[in-house]
């Protein structure tokens, strides 16, 4: 009997964590409808939502504030549960979308097409994130050519190195092309390189949304076989997981689902790195919780970091990656003094 | 006894021919650095220009004025990168160290945007100031991140830090780049290079960058000591914190001279000391040198080959050094495997 007790205990404490953060996504979000350069009350806001607002209200909450709120959700989600596969599966805490260059490769395809293809008026919502995606596997595909050895395992620590190079490769590739760029398009490359929700508009939206919950979904779905992994590759081919397959099936999911976010969200460097270790700490190392705790934290970051940037004024329109880096790189530089 | 003898006769033989090889190259490379650009001249109007100046002829204007103090420039930042890359390695025992990659060079670059926006009327000194004051905060926080802890200092973790730093030093560059609306001049800067370098900016770099490259090889006996294990070094007498205190400020000099003439460029500090240290050993007393002469013909190839790829555009330093440095790193990765666990 108290067994079974303790066990329901056990079994309910994430289980009301992960609510408990979902409410406060909500209570955030709702939040940031209220605040911006046109302030709503939050009665405003609720007769907005129930129909009953103005034509300037409805414009100001559905097109402005709602398709940013949700983006920032989709972003952080992306990136936190990328993150969180890419660690479990390398068993390396420091790896993530960022750290491994991933994200810098879906960068450099998607600062391609701006430049390139964009600029002869051919410009299509669906083509962006599937060429991140194709700049991001590209790059995870560079770095198990470059970091494997035949008969060795991966050693984690060789691929973040190589990671962090081939990553200030393409960084190097990025600004080259941006220096040929107009001071407008500039400005935009700067702030998209350092994380900026600039794909606000529904019709991005409605290509992200679909992306990030099949993806997520499945990830979520193959928490029992991230666990078993994380243990290590003999042990689980032990505990009979078909490792090859898996592992290429999750990478391919963690790749898409950053370059999802990367196209329209901008580098968020950080948020790949930190939800997973956030979610690890408050709810343990269990896939089944910690992802989508992961995910929560990740919207979380990004929602806050929006929402201030919005509210606060800095004298100039900040990109929200800049507050996220700035207050993200000391607890990622703690982290790093405590890791192995 | 008479083996020993032999060999390091043999080294110091090998150490010769290897300065002499090195010094003939720059000297290619100098005479093509300033005859080769957008308008080729022959290499006498450059030898005229050098001894013979003719006010009369226009070549020899542009020659002093353009690519003289551009190839001096060259010499002196490509010196002072790779110094700053063989002290850092020897110091801190590891071999993925440089001023690029550590963050150091992020640290100057955000000192001279915040130049740029509040000091628009500074002087050259005061910007060189501030840009080493920058590196300084940057390599303090740098390595105190990556030392603290129960593990030490790790080539992975030295380079995480130093990528992390990197990243936020960046973000503070950004954000006064957006607001001051100095976005482009400072992309210009970042990626690297010395084509707007003057006379008057390289009379007061220069004396910085021959008391820091004195310093340095004064300094080099014990760093070859300092290399076998601190213990060892602490052992043989040596006052090790003292050593690494005046290989950290030399280091914060030439890397904050370099970063105010070329802007912060990565990987040289990287690839030359390996060359280097492959080919005469790992004695520091040869290899200081060798890399402050092998750094400068690396700069003006570098340098040259931006202009003379794409002309009459030209890649920028860094961008050439991103392209070569990225693979060579790579490989140092694959190499070193075993060392890094």
């Amino acid at each position: 009997m108290t067994q079974l007790v303790k066990k329901k205990l056990t079994f309910s404490k994430p289980v009301g964590i992960i609510l408990l953060l979902s409410i406060l996504v909500l209570l955030v979000a709702v939040l940031s409808m209220n605040v911006g350069r046109l302030n709503l009350s939050p009665l405003e806001v609720l007769q907005v939502i129930i129909g009953k607002g103005t034509e300037k209200q409805n414009l100001i909450v559905f097109e402005l504030r709602l398709p940013r709120i949700v983006l920032a959700v989709l972003v952080g989600m992306g990136m936190a549960i990328s993150g969180c596969v890419m660690q479990s599966l390398l068993r390396n805490d420091l790896a993530s979308p960022g750290t491994l260059g991933i994200s810098s490769g879906s960068g450099l395809f998607v600062m391609l097409y701006i430049t390139v293809f964009a600029a002869n008026g051919f410009w299509s919502p669906m083509l962006l994130p599937v060429l991140a995606f194709v700049g991001g596997i590209t790059a995870a595909m560079l770095i198990f050519v470059l970091a494997y050895r035949k008969g060795k395992e991966l050693s984690p620590t060789g691929l973040i190195l190589t990671g962090v190079a081939l990553g200030s490769g393409y960084g190097a590739l990025t600004l080259m092309i941006t220096l040929g760029l107009e001071q407008k398009q500039y400005d935009f490359a700067l702030r998209w390189q350092i994380g900026n929700l600039w794909g606000a508009d529904w019709k991005y939206i409605m290509v992200l949304l679909p992306w990030v919950i099949i993806i997520g979904f499945y990830v979520c779905y193959k928490s029992n076989t991230l666990n078993t992994l994380n243990l290590g590759n003999q042990t689980a081919t032990g505990l009979g997981v078909a490792i090859k397959r898996e592992f290429i099936g999750l990478t391919l999911a963690a790749v898409a689902l950053s370059s999802g976010s990367v196209a329209l969200g901008g580098n968020f460097f950080f948020v790949g790195l930190i939800a997973p270790h956030l979610a690890r700490k408050i709810v343990g190392p269990n896939h089944k919780f910690m992802t989508p705790t992961a995910a929560l934290v990740g919207a979380l970051i990004i929602l806050v970091a929006d929402t201030f940037t919005r509210t606060v004024s800095m004298g100039a329109d900040v990109p929200t990656g800049v507050i996220i880096t700035i207050f993200v790189t000391p607890y990622f530089l703690y982290l790093l003094s405590k890791s192995n | 006894m008479l083996m020993e003898a032999d060999n390091s006769s043999k080294g110091r033989l090998k150490f010769s021919l290897f300065m002499l090889i090195g010094a003939s190259l720059l000297l290619v490379a100098t005479a093509a650095s300033i005859s080769f650009g957008a308008a080729d001249m022959s290499l006498d109007v450059a030898w005229g220009a050098l001894f013979h100046f003719d006010s009369g002829i226009p070549e020899h204007h542009i020659i002093r004025i353009f690519r003289l103090p551009r190839t001096v420039a060259d010499i002196v930042v490509g010196c002072s990168l790779a110094v700053c890359g063989a002290v850092m390695q020897g110091t801190t025992r590891n071999p993925l160290a440089d001023s690029g990659l550590l963050g150091i060079s992020s640290g100057s670059t955000f000192a001279i945007a915040l130049c740029m926006a509040f000091l628009p009327g500074r002087s050259y000194v005061e910007t060189m100031i501030y840009s080493c004051m920058g590196a300084a905060v940057a390599t303090a926080i740098t390595y105190y991140m990556a030392s603290v802890g129960k593990h030490g200092m790790t080539p992975q973790r030295l380079v995480l830090a130093g990528m992390s730093i990197s990243m936020l030093f960046g973000s503070f560059s950004t954000y006064i780049a957006l607001k001051y609306d100095i976005g482009q001049s400072l992309a210009y800067w970042t990626a690297g290079g010395t084509a707007n370098v003057e006379w008057t900016q390289l009379v007061y770099v220069t004396p910085v960058f021959v008391a820091g490259l004195i310093w340095a090889i004064t300094l080099s006996p014990s760093i070859t000591v300092l290399n076998f294990g601190e213990e060892l070094a602490a052992g043989l007498g040596l006052r090790v914190n003292r050593i690494k205190g005046a290989a950290t400020i030399i280091v914060l000099l030439l890397t904050g001279l370099s970063v105010i003439v070329v802007g912060p460029i990565g990987f040289v500090g990287l690839i030359v000391p390996h060359i280097v240290r492959y080919i005469i050993g790992v004695d520091y007393r040869y290899i200081i040198p060798a890399c402050a002469l092998y750094g400068a013909v690396f700069m003006v190839g570098a340098d040259l080959v931006g202009r003379l790829i794409g002309r009459p555009h030209e890649i920028p330093l860094g961008i050439i050094f991103a392209l070569i440095g990225v693979p060579y790193f790579l490989y140092l990765v694959r190499k070193q495997r075993r060392e890094f666990g």
